[in-house]
């Protein structure tokens, strides 16, 4: 019966199995991309040879990097090979006239394919970054990540990083007492409120407008020129911390305002009714909640400040960036600069991976 | 009449240039149980909340033990020292935990000291019975649980009157008896209120006077025997038809 009607629908049969790209495309596609990237691999990564021929010890490494990837794309190549198989299946079933059972193995035509085609582009792009480092004798890694270079600054660089720190920490807690105090004054109802309110949301634009490294540059230079006691003659830091706190607590204002607004107002409500005060209920059932919500965008920023900290070199500070600086000009490199970029690198990476963390986490919860 | 509570006199509401409540005459005596009834938007959440001072009145007058209810001097948090609301979303704070729900007002209003609210929190929560679960958060509780926890939250500060709105709306069916359970101790024990309700058997067990409201108007009102069995106005019938599922 079924193979009657194989017989006389044939191509409407093989219509059914394919999808909008055919499974054997994918399959022969991903067959001689592999192919193409072993050959791609091996002239990209034994490129850098030609450079070392008095270096016999570097070459040696750089001989086993090149055979080593070349071998991974080889490895690669299992994919296609997988998809081939399933193809055979697939065609088996389908000259058989067994279009449902035939969709199986064609999809895992379809996946071993595309993952083979997927890897090898990554892996090409992994080689095309090794080139542009060794091209032209090693250029783009001479300029930027000399190894001597990076170790003889990085104790001082390193050290000096402890600025950007206590910046980090100063700012924090101002931007945190400032945005929730100018966040609460935002949402102040009624009439006679609309003044204060409009103070605010000049005071957030305003920030939110002018580039951070324009605020740090006026208020630095600026400050200490007006000749004001209070103002003036501050230590370098603290204008940066100052700077930095009116910059981001623009953000982080409107960051604690909308989260505030997000509390349904039946939780106010049913404050107000057991007694408690407009301020109590505030203070009590509101903040508490928003701040939870908070928790997550705000590690963002907090981020992100201490990345801009770097900003206040401008000042003539001599944060982690102002000592790499000094190096990189003396050396006429900029691996010490690279140093400062690892450095970021790898304080921010955690931190970015706890706050993914957290919103998972209160994604979970809402679903709950 | 000698011993009215609660009098709402010639009460009117509205909501920009929706009238929603058109002149309520109603008033509760010590120790009774007023069921408001009525179809969704005939009033009965705006009056709760009107005498709540939840919401501003337009004319008319709400006295609760002889005090006015709004007007210039009213001290509103005093006010709502004396009557309780539970609402039809339960409203629990759900970043405290259950016994800190409860104990918030008493310490923060009353000024109790935590220990003797914690105290007599857990008493409150032994008599619905969730002392286990004190220091679970709101959202690990059941709904009726939740309401129930609502209801004492409220009896935390003492109220001499309770305003239920539609408290068993938001409930699985088969959560809706353990918060009517609560709720008919309440009364045996005294307490004044005043609810609005969709339970109809409920409201026959339990009330000592059934007010009917109807687009903003108060148009019967006594007691449960005979608005259920005898009602005299042709919306009643209609109302009560629709709510019983009665053939027409």
């Amino acid at each position: 019966m079924t193979n009657a009607m194989a017989a006389t629908t044939p191509a409407r049969a093989a219509g059914a199995v394919s999808a909008p790209v055919s499974y054997h495309a994918i399959a022969y596609l991903s067959a001689v991309t592999g192919l193409i990237t072993i050959g791609l691999t091996w002239l990209g990564l034994s490129h850098a040879l030609s450079f070392t021929a008095d270096n016999p010890d570097l070459s040696r490494w750089l001989r086993g990097i090149a055979i080593g990837g070349t071998c991974l794309a080889a490895l690669l190549m299992i994919f296609p090979v997988r998809a081939l198989g399933h193809l055979r299946r697939a065609d088996g079933l389908v000259a058989r006239g067994d279009l449902v059972a035939a969709r199986l193995p064609a999809w895992a035509c379809r996946q071993q394919g595309l993952s083979g085609i997927g890897f090898g582009a990554t892996l090409l792009v992994i080689v095309a970054f090794y080139v542009f480092l060794t091209t032209n004798n090693f250029a783009v890694q001479r300029a930027f990540l000399n190894p001597g270079y990076m170790v003889q600054s990085a104790p001082m660089v390193l050290a000096a990083a402890k600025l950007n720190l206590y910046i980090t920490l100063a700012a924090s807690v101002i931007i945190l007492a400032l945005s929730l105090a100018l966040a609460l004054l935002r949402m102040i109802p009624g009439a006679a409120g609309r003044p204060i309110r409009w103070m605010v949301i000049a005071y957030v634009d305003f920030f939110r407008a002018v580039p951070t490294i324009i605020v740090i540059y006026l208020i630095g230079f600026g400050l200490p020129l007006t000749k004001i006691g209070f103002v003036s003659g501050w230590d370098g830091m603290w204008y940066a911390v100052l700077a930095l706190s009116l910059s981001f607590s623009a953000y982080v204002t409107e960051l604690f305002r909308s989260a505030i607004d997000s509390i349904h107002p039946s939780q106010i409500a049913a404050a107000r009714s057991l007694g408690l005060t407009a301020v109590q209920a505030y203070a009590y059932v509101v903040v508490p909640q928003a701040f939870r919500r908070v928790i997550p965008p705000l590690l963002g920023f907090f981020v992100a400040l201490q990345k801009d900290t770097a900003l206040v070199l401008i000042l003539g500070l001599s944060d982690i960036f102002g000592q790499a600086k000094y190096f990189a000009a003396n050396f006429f490199n900029l691996s010490p600069v690279s140093v400062v970029g690892l450095f970021f690198f790898v304080i921010t990476i955690p931190q970015t991976r706890f706050v993914d963390y957290l919103i998972d986490r209160q994604k979970r919860n809402a679903i709950r | 009449m000698a011993d009215a509570f609660l009098t709402i006199t010639a009460l009117e509401k509205s909501y920009g240039a929706h009238k929603v409540l058109k002149g309520i005459d109603l008033s509760v005596n010590r120790h009774e149980v007023v069921c408001l009834i009525g179809a969704s938007g005939s009033g009965k959440s705006t009056l709760l909340r009107c005498v709540n001072a939840l919401e501003r009145i337009d004319s008319g007058v709400i006295a609760l033990d002889g005090d006015p209810v709004s007007g210039i001097g009213v001290d509103v948090n005093r006010l709502r020292r004396k009557v309780g609301m539970v609402f039809q979303s339960f409203n629990l704070f759900p970043h405290l935990s259950v016994i800190e729900n409860v104990m918030l007002a008493p310490v923060k209003v009353n000024g109790l000291s935590r220990d003797e609210a914690r105290e007599r929190a857990l008493k409150l929560l032994d008599r619905i019975g969730l002392t286990e679960r004190a220091d679970y958060m709101p959202d690990q509780l059941s709904g009726g649980q939740q309401q129930r926890v609502a209801i004492i939250r409220c009896m935390a500060m003492d109220p001499q009157v309770l305003l239920l709105d539609e408290v068993t709306s938001a409930l699985d069916p088969e959560l809706v008896g353990e918060v009517l359970d609560i709720l008919k101790d309440l009364a045996q024990s005294g307490m004044t209120m005043l609810l609005a309700t969709h339970e109809m058997r409920f409201a026959r067990d339990v009330a000592t006077t059934v007010a009917f409201l109807h687009e903003g108007q108060l148009i019967e009102k006594g007691p449960p025997g005979q608005i259920f069995d005898s009602p005299q106005m042709e919306e009643t019938r209609k109302f009560l038809r629709r709510a019983l599922f009665v053939p027409a």
